[in-house]
């Protein structure tokens, strides 16, 4: 669950991810990426939403995009991947990944139910919360700026 | 292994480049960002050269923990030359994510020497470095520059490091690392214009490697728990000139390491967050760091600054009384480049 409002882009979870996932500081490799637009207030940190009917999936070549069963999450199958990138393309939120060096489709992972990144957040803008929960606590949110306390 | 990194040695007057390995005694005596820049500044520099003689150098440098899990990433870049009008050691710090996009385009410092015969502007891209032409935007300013500099290389994540314009008169001139991070810099400014260089650009995807990131993490994850603000009681007995020369000291150890300037607050001899530092460094580079060795570094590090500006024909009062600690550490970057 992100707080764009809560993003100061300082791209600590870009690195955090890479070291963990990859163990080399490599933004370019990492799950999460922070769309930043300079001078403007704001970012917005970018990953896998997991779709219910993922457009990555439906455009795989290869069939390398599947859900696993186990948890439910949409992960995609290194050894089939060919690298066409077009499940990056198509992904409407931009939360799919591309490996630069080995070719390969990246997703976020959520690290086994503990993501890294939300660890490591300094300001709390990217939070672990279970999806029909946070439906709710954003309506919350919204509704909050309209009727202050 | 972690370490050592490059630093390239750029002559805009002949075009050569030359990519070197940044030796471990440099490394670690001085770390790398701003103090590297200065050990450099001082060894490369010639003594009498004339204020506008393309032999004087511009060097930018990375922290150490740029683009490394240190906290809010470390991006910050420093940049050393010899200041055209003063004569003394520049040394300006500017925020935002160049230093790190320096790092992950495989270079930790970039010595610049040498007038390109017409206005350029180097172009850094992984582990590449070229001269192109800065004719069309030389007259722009610095975030104008950026723009055009960013739409030429179609690279919309490319950092730009650029130098305003002076308009007629003694205007000042600004150094701007992106939208938000500009910092006047006159001298620094005149000197990097001197060169006819109007603006770096770096983009890199290049890794930086880790040498054990489960324990970088790891520190990174108690550096960011414990915050304690430091007590404005507990400072206000010392003794104001220590103070100062301390703060010095451990500015220059922050601008080596490349974190935010905000981290001084949270970092001081007395506090657990020292040690802490000194074990991220180890887990991140491999170089062994105890807590008492890195506030000696900050000193051997501004100290380095101070005989530039002592040998330069500076000698305050002042600056003499701030000035203690070892004198001389050898050379350990070869004079010729």
């Amino acid at each position: 669950m992100i707080d764009s409002e809560r993003c100061i882009g300082c791209k600590l979870c870009e690195v955090v991810c890479s070291v963990k996932k990859e163990r080399v500081s490599d933004p370019s490799r990492s799950r999460i990426h922070v769309l930043f637009w300079e001078g403007e207030a704001g970012a917005l940190p970018v990953f896998c939403q997991h779709c219910e009917e993922p457009l990555c999936a439906l455009v795989c070549p290869v069939n390398a995009v599947k859900r696993e069963e186990s948890t439910g999450l949409i992960i995609p199958d290194r050894e089939l991947c060919v690298g066409c990138g077009g499940c990056v393309s198509v992904c409407p939120l931009y939360g799919a990944g591309f490996d630069g060096i080995e070719k390969k489709a990246l997703r976020c992972d959520l690290c086994q139910g503990d993501p890294t990144c939300v660890k490591y957040c300094p300001t709390g803008a990217i939070r672990f919360a279970d999806r029909d929960q946070s439906q709710i606590d954003k309506k919350r949110a919204a509704a909050r700026k309209l009727y202050p306390r | 292994m972690a370490l050592p990194r490059k630093a390239a040695f750029v002559d805009l007057g002949s075009g050569r480049v030359e990519v070197r390995e940044i030796p471990r005694p440099l490394r670690e005596s001085f770390l790398g960002g701003r103090g590297i820049d200065m050990h450099l500044l001082y060894h490369l520099t010639e003594t009498n050269l004339d204020t506008w003689d393309p032999g004087n150098i511009l060097v930018l440098g990375a922290g150490v923990l740029a683009g490394t899990p240190a906290p809010l990433a470390a991006g910050a870049i420093h940049i050393g030359g010899r200041l055209p009008l003063t004569g003394l050691a520049g040394s300006l710090i500017l925020g935002g994510f160049f230093g790190a996009e320096l790092r992950f385009a495989g270079f930790d410092h970039l010595v610049i020497r040498g007038r390109a015969e017409g206005p350029v502007y180097l172009s850094v891209q992984d582990g590449k470095i070229e001269t192109c032409d800065a004719a069309p935007f030389w007259d722009e300013d610095s975030l104008g520059a950026q723009g055009v500099i960013r739409d030429t290389l179609g690279e919309d994540n490319a950092q730009v490091l650029s130098v305003g314009t002076p308009g007629d008169g003694p205007t000042p001139l600004e150094l701007r690392a992106d939208a938000v991070h500009c910092r006047e810099a006159s001298e620094l400014g005149l000197l990097m214009k001197s060169k006819n260089l109007k603006a770096v650009a770096v983009r890199g995807t290049m890794p930086i490697e880790i040498e054990d990131p489960d324990k970088a993490l790891r520190c990174l994850g108690e550096l960011m728990v414990h915050s304690p603000l430091p007590d404005a009681a507990d400072q206000s007995g010392r003794d104001i000139i220590q103070k100062i020369y301390e703060d010095e000291c451990l500015q220059a150890l922050i601008d080596s390491l490349g974190i935010m300037k905000c981290s001084s607050d949270l970092l001081s001899p007395e506090m657990q967050q020292w040690e802490l530092y000194g074990l991220l460094l180890e887990a991140v580079t491999g170089l062994r760091c105890r807590p008492s060795e890195l506030m000696r570094t900050g000193e051997r590090i501004f100290n380095q600054e101070q005989l530039f500006n002592i040998r330069e024909g500076f000698t305050g009062a002042q600056r003499e009384r701030l000035f203690k600690g070892h004198f001389f550490w050898g050379e350990l970057w070869p004079k010729s480049w």
